[in-house]
């Protein structure tokens, strides 16, 4: 009696659930008819399951704080102005720099050189920045920095074919050092006089102007410039002749080449460009007007500035579109936020779990592509399904029969044909007789 | 003057950085001879380094026996190399799964596990030291033991310092890869799964598994390239960040540099090992001088840049030489034949 009870339990739950993935499965489908749509939700379930395994991790450490936990790390950004203005005035280079991966990208090219062109960008620009510059010189002296530092792997990439991830992972460390070599050699006025391998801070009027908004203070024209570059980006690809050849370069390199394309032009304009990008993210993150964050470049503690590495998450869970950038941007300094409150919650915890949530995230969204082709499968074998349900309870059982009559002379054709071609090889040999 | 102690620690650090080059490079010899681009390979010895340096660590904590007597040492340095051997393999399915099954872009997924890789190595050592810093210390656990020569020459007792069976397996291993590369059926196999799938697939061979242990293979024996250079410079120089300071990178130069072939490769690696160990011997032996001049060549920036600029400017110079396995990168599709 037990078990039968339980198990129609468990039927109207299977049917329940099966009913709500139907549902699902109906919405994704009318979202896959739209492009954008499907990597926004490949991009969001990514974002779930590596917040869900956070949990889980969170769980384990200290079972009676795991929610609450959870909980901290989705609002704590959004808990007051002061923090909701970090998490937009930190989002602005993170979103530059994710576009400068996803630029890249459209051209099949990984410029995890971004580091190094982030680190040139934004030394060479506090470097203006200190001598006196205004807020405006430094960034373009920043984004040539980055452009000269995106060029080199660029050009080595066309003209010596040298792999565009190695040569610039060994950019990023060859500039690392070359900045210590020539921060050695910097007047003492430049440097901070506690720390020596230490530039001070960036002076007010080298800094990004304030947006003037009480409520969210720190928030600068970085923010609008970012958006406005992703905006001009997003057109550029889609809109004109250029950004087809790079989308078509990097889809097809042989198409692209036979069509007349420059292979060598596209691949360095589009590192240069990536790292162009790229150095304008380096002096974003030291241009905040609330920022204390001062350029180092220790040689003891060997460790290359995280900024240009966090542009690859965002483009990776943005899969590779400007606009997308702009949320995930946002959506990885909302987790970065809650570090220090996820500490206080438990002695458990500590600040590296949210980089242990991004990581999850990463993880997931460099093959969420898969996430949305799985979906489609899914969708379209329901939907399979469901049409054939339709032919058979519509037509009656004389159709049935109609198709199997209809089927029975098709399946005798081949044997009839068979014993004409016979009846002719016995009058051919009747003929040969005669 | 440049002393013995002095050649005796540039020969210290050039055995381990060799040992660990190679390995690296090997492990990403095989998993690129079998066709799969394995940029994870930084995130292998970080995980490898890191697994083998914490169960030293817990272990030697908790069991007396492995701190105090030689055996006990070289049975734990052992035991590590195990583990972390292990633990390297079950993470190269990360990559080799979703590269083979679910086509993902290599390339991005091998980023993605080196961010997976030191978070969780970093959660992990936190979790187990209730400390904010994400630095392996061992240095508390008091460790000797090791096969340390006392034949009271300077420069032979500084260069076989603090050797452990760890070192000497990895030895062997190399000599192990290297056969099973170049003399044995498997490794012809593996390189035809990388050169030509498709033709690999008709003669009987399966592409994918062949896949499977290749990355495996290759994950291991960086793993283990790591674990040699994390415990032996977490010992000898103290803290080590969790970060294998790009060395998984520059084995992946190397590799390149060495053309895929393993012979090569050692030669490469031992070259890069040579700069790699010169710079912190020789910019610790400068600091002793009195009144250097403020040129270029007394910055240690400068000698600890030697080896990326030397690995870069050899990519501008063989990379056009060079014969990457064809079809490195691409997932082997079966109905493509």
């Amino acid at each position: 009696m037990n078990n039968t009870k339980s198990n129609s339990v468990l039927n109207k739950i299977g049917s329940a659930l099966s009913k709500a993935a139907m549902k699902i499965g109906q919405f994704f489908h009318f979202l896959n008819g739209k492009k954008a749509y499907g990597s926004i939700v490949s991009g969001i379930i990514c974002v779930i399951i590596g917040l869900l395994a956070g949990l889980i991790v969170l769980l384990c450490l200290d079972p009676g704080a795991g929610f609450e936990g959870l909980a901290k790390l989705i609002t704590t950004g959004f808990q007051d102005g002061t923090t909701f203005g970090r998490v937009l005035y930190q989002a602005a280079p993170m979103m530059l720099s994710g576009l400068a991966i996803a630029f890249s990208f459209k051209l099949g090219l990984f410029n995890i050189g971004i580091t190094g062109q982030v680190t040139l960008g934004a030394f060479c620009s506090v470097l203006v920045g200190i001598c006196g510059a205004n807020w405006f010189v430094c960034l373009l002296v920043g984004m040539i920095a980055g452009a000269l530092a995106g060029f080199i792997p660029g050009f080595l990439k066309a003209k010596f074919n040298v792999n565009e991830v190695l040569s610039g992972i060994m950019l990023n460390w060859i500039i690392y050092y070359v900045i210590g070599l020539i921060g050695s050699y910097l007047p003492r006025s430049f440097k901070n006089t506690q720390t020596p391998a230490e530039l001070i801070n960036i002076p007010a009027a080298a800094r990004l102007p304030s947006l003037g908004i009480e409520q969210l203070p720190g928030v600068n024209v970085g923010l609008i410039i970012s958006i406005a570059i992703l905006i001009i980006f997003q057109v550029i690809l889609v809109k004109t002749k250029f950004g087809f050849e790079l989308k078509l370069s990097g889809s097809n390199k042989f198409a692209a080449q036979y069509a007349g394309m420059n292979q060598t032009k596209n691949i360095i304009l589009a590192l240069t460009i990536s790292g162009a990008l790229a150095g304008i993210c380096g002096y974003m993150i030291y241009a905040n007007p609330l920022s204390s964050l001062r350029f180092y470049w220790s040689a003891g503690q060997k460790t290359l500035i995280a900024d240009g590495f966090t542009g690859i998450s965002v483009s990776l869970i943005a899969q590779n579109s400007p606009i997308g950038c702009i949320l995930s941007s946002i959506l990885l300094t909302l987790i970065d936020a809650a570090q220090t409150p996820l500490k206080n919650v438990s002695s458990a915890y500590n600040v590296h779990y949210t980089e242990l949530i991004k990581a999850i995230i990463i993880y997931f969204a460099s093959f969420s592509s898969f996430f949305g082709m799985l979906l489609r499968h899914l969708y379209e074998r329901k939907e399979n399904r469901i049409h054939h349900h339709d032919i058979n309870s519509d037509d009656n059982d004389d159709d049935e029969k109609m198709i199997n009559s209809s089927d029975t002379p098709l399946l005798s054709q081949p044997v009839n044909a068979e014993s004409i071609y016979s009846s002719d090889s016995t009058l051919k040999s009747e003929d040969s007789t005669k | 003057m440049f002393g013995p102690s002095n050649w005796g620690s540039l020969v210290r650090y050039f055995i381990i950085y060799g040992i660990g080059f190679i390995l690296g490079s090997y492990g990403g010899m095989f998993s690129e001879c079998s066709g799969i681009i394995n940029i994870a390979l930084e995130g292998s010895m970080v995980v490898g380094g890191f697994s083998g340096v914490i169960f030293i660590k817990l272990v030697g904590q908790s069991v007396p026996f492995f701190v105090s007597s030689a055996v006990g040492v070289q049975l734990l340095f052992l035991l590590a190399m195990i583990f972390s051997i292990i633990v390297s393999i079950l993470f190269s399915f990360l990559l080799s799964f979703v590269a083979i099954k679910l086509k993902a872009d290599q390339t991005v997924v091998g980023t993605a596990m080196n961010t997976v890789a030191i978070a969780v190595c970093t959660i992990i050592n936190t979790a187990v030291t209730r400390k904010d810093s994400p630095e392996v210390v061992l240095s508390d656990l008091n460790l000797n033991g090791f096969l340390t020569p006392k034949t009271g020459n300077t420069f032979v007792d500084t260069a076989f310092m603090g050797m452990n069976v760890a070192i000497i397996i990895s030895l062997l291993t190399i000599v192990f890869l290297w056969l099973t590369m170049n003399k044995t059926r498997f490794g012809l196999r593996l390189r035809a799964c990388g050169e030509n799938p498709a033709a690999a697939d008709s003669v009987g061979i399966n592409v994918n598994k062949m896949r499977y242990f290749g990355t495996a293979i290759g994950s291991a024996a960086a793993g283990l390239g790591g674990f040699v250079i994390f415990s032996y410079f977490n010992i000898f120089v103290g803290n080590w960040q969790i970060d294998a300071l790009g060395y998984g990178f520059l084995v992946l130069a190397i590799e390149i540099f060495g053309n895929w072939k393993a012979t090569n490769i050692i030669f490469a690696s031992l070259f890069f090992a040579f700069f790699s160990a010169f710079a912190p011997v020789f910019t610790s032996y400068i600091t002793l001088i009195p009144n250097m001049s403020n040129s270029i060549f007394t910055k240690d920036a400068f000698y600890n840049m030697l080896p990326y600029l030397l690995a870069f400017l050899s990519l501008i110079i063989f990379s056009k030489h060079s014969h990457a396995p064809k079809a490195e990168g691409i997932p082997y599709d079966k109905s493509s034949r």
